[in-house]
């Protein structure tokens, strides 16, 4: 009559969050990517594998994006989930010795762990919020602090004031400090 | 001072010692001023690096409409495409292919259900939605839970117990224990069915239907602690200790064991709300000085006297 779905080996794996469609994972995509990949720097240096687990971990949550359960706390599911496959992968590859103390045990978070993801998620904040400074802020702020040119090499690069640099760096300072707050 | 002055000056290298000071303060204030100021890469950070999201979510993007399906999926996408037998709704078809499902973990959830009933689940319990809800609304239920659920007489809400055996409602609230061999129902309002392999059980308010020896046995309600795992609520009114400590066992997950006194005679009126164990059995001690020995979720009665 009806299939019967034995509820104690279904979705042992399943993890929940609120993704209704394409956009909504995007955004979480978005705003997680960067952290997920920065928090297993600290399993190993190398990018393509980093990457490669980052990814896999998205393409789980947007299979299991329909289970309910832990709707309200996507930031612990992602982050154990990316450590859970760290771990996976160490184990495949025997190389139990180098990277064996990288993360705590437990498949929970660690309160080390959980302020590393805390602080991540922040950086990628103000990451983010840099590109949203106006065009000349930004280019005046990205010339200074990336590219490590004085305020004097700036007003003469862009031909503008000195005063006005100075305008556009405590501009922009306000600005992300603002985007912050929010 | 302003502080984006202090930052400013900072970036030319031009602060005084009282400003760097301020800033230090300033930084201690919250870990998002840190975070700030690592990002603004004047605090050393653990090397922050952007990778190339762009890309990233191009190639996440494609194994999405690909990678993730089983070939069991891929069947099923088949059988139902060919039903349909309309290639335009092919790809909403398949999207209502799995269903929610909810879980509760260590503590009490309540969740509302697409059809707007509503659910405490005890704890350890799962829903499985099985069907669309548009025609008839199926679950798979394993654990405890409490529901609400919305009235809608031309589709019945059916709750699966196994192969065989189903609960059916069009609008109710009830209470139901299945797990296992385990079957508990108790009916709060309204009218429920249970479709049993011997027959149909109708109830109603305050009727109840346990499983027991493997059939089921219906009786008039009239332990008024059932809901206790939701409310946090425990009520004893003139209650045999026997009585007492067995719902005690069941709410607090513990083992008691009275076998060295005698609890004849013994009864006890009070209500307990959300209360710890340690508080519940303090009044025990000072009622009947009661001397207990407690490890782990065992509770060894030594002594105990009722007047």
């Amino acid at each position: 009559m009806y299939a019967f779905i034995n509820l104690d080996t279904v979705n042992k794996d399943f993890h929940q969050v609120h993704i209704r469609n394409k956009t909504e994972f995007k955004a979480v995509f978005n705003q997680y990517y960067n952290p997920l990949c920065n928090f297993l720097m600290k399993y190993t240096n190398d990018d393509i594998l980093i990457e490669d687990i980052v990814q896999d971990v998205f393409l789980g949550l947007w299979k299991n994006r329909k289970d309910h359960t832990i709707s309200s706390d996507i930031k612990s599911y992602l982050f154990q989930a990316v450590k859970h496959k760290a771990f996976e992968h160490s184990r495949s590859r025997k190389s139990y010795e180098k990277h064996l103390n990288a993360f705590s045990e437990s498949t929970q978070l660690s309160a080390d762990e959980d302020e590393l993801a805390n602080r991540l998620l922040k950086l990628e904040k103000i990451y983010q919020s840099l590109r949203h400074l106006p065009p000349k802020c930004r280019e005046v702020f990205e010339l200074h602090k990336y590219n490590g040119l004085t305020y004097a090499e700036i007003a003469q690069t862009l031909g503008i004031s000195e005063k006005t640099v100075e305008g556009h760096m405590l501009k922009a300072i306000k600005k992300l400090r603002e985007l912050l707050a929010n | 001072m302003n502080i984006d002055k202090i930052i400013l000056k900072i970036f030319r290298k031009s602060e005084s010692l009282e400003e760097l000071e301020m800033l230090e303060q300033w930084k201690k204030e919250s870990g998002d001023n840190l975070a700030f100021m690592q990002a603004l890469n004047l605090e050393k950070s653990d090397s922050y690096k952007e990778f190339d999201k762009e890309k990233a979510w191009s190639t996440v993007d494609q194994k999405m409409s690909v990678g993730s399906l089983s070939y069991l999926r891929y069947a099923a996408m088949l059988l139902i495409a060919i039903a349909a037998a309309a290639a335009s709704h092919f790809y909403s078809k398949s999207e209502d292919l799995t269903f929610p499902v909810y879980k509760s973990m260590d503590k009490v959830e309540h969740y509302v259900l697409q059809d707007n009933s509503t659910v405490w689940m005890n704890s350890n319990s799962t829903i499985a939605q099985i069907s669309d809800f548009k025609k008839q609304r199926l679950i798979e239920f394993s654990g405890e839970a409490y529901f609400d659920v919305s009235h809608q007489e031309s589709n019945p809400f059916m709750i699966n117990i196994n192969e065989q055996e189903f609960v059916r409602v069009v609008g109710t609230s009830f209470n139901l224990k299945s797990k296992g061999n385990d079957f508990d129902l108790v009916v709060y309002s309204g009218k429920v069915e249970l479709h049993s392999k011997s027959g149909i059980i109708e109830l109603e308010k305050d009727q109840r239907v346990s499983r027991v020896n493997g059939s089921y046995v219906k009786f008039s309600n009239v332990d008024i602690n059932t809901l206790s795992w939701k409310t946090g609520e425990l009520v004893f009114e003139n209650v045999s200790l026997e009585k007492a400590f067995e719902t005690l066992e069941d709410h607090y997950n513990v083992d008691i064991d009275y076998s060295a006194i005698s609890l004849y005679n013994c009864v006890w009126r009070t209500r307990i709300s959300n209360q710890e164990l340690g508080a519940v059995l303090n009044e025990l001690e000072e009622l009947f000085s009661m001397k207990y020995i407690k490890e782990d979720n065992q509770i060894q009665i030594e002594e105990l006297h009722c007047d």
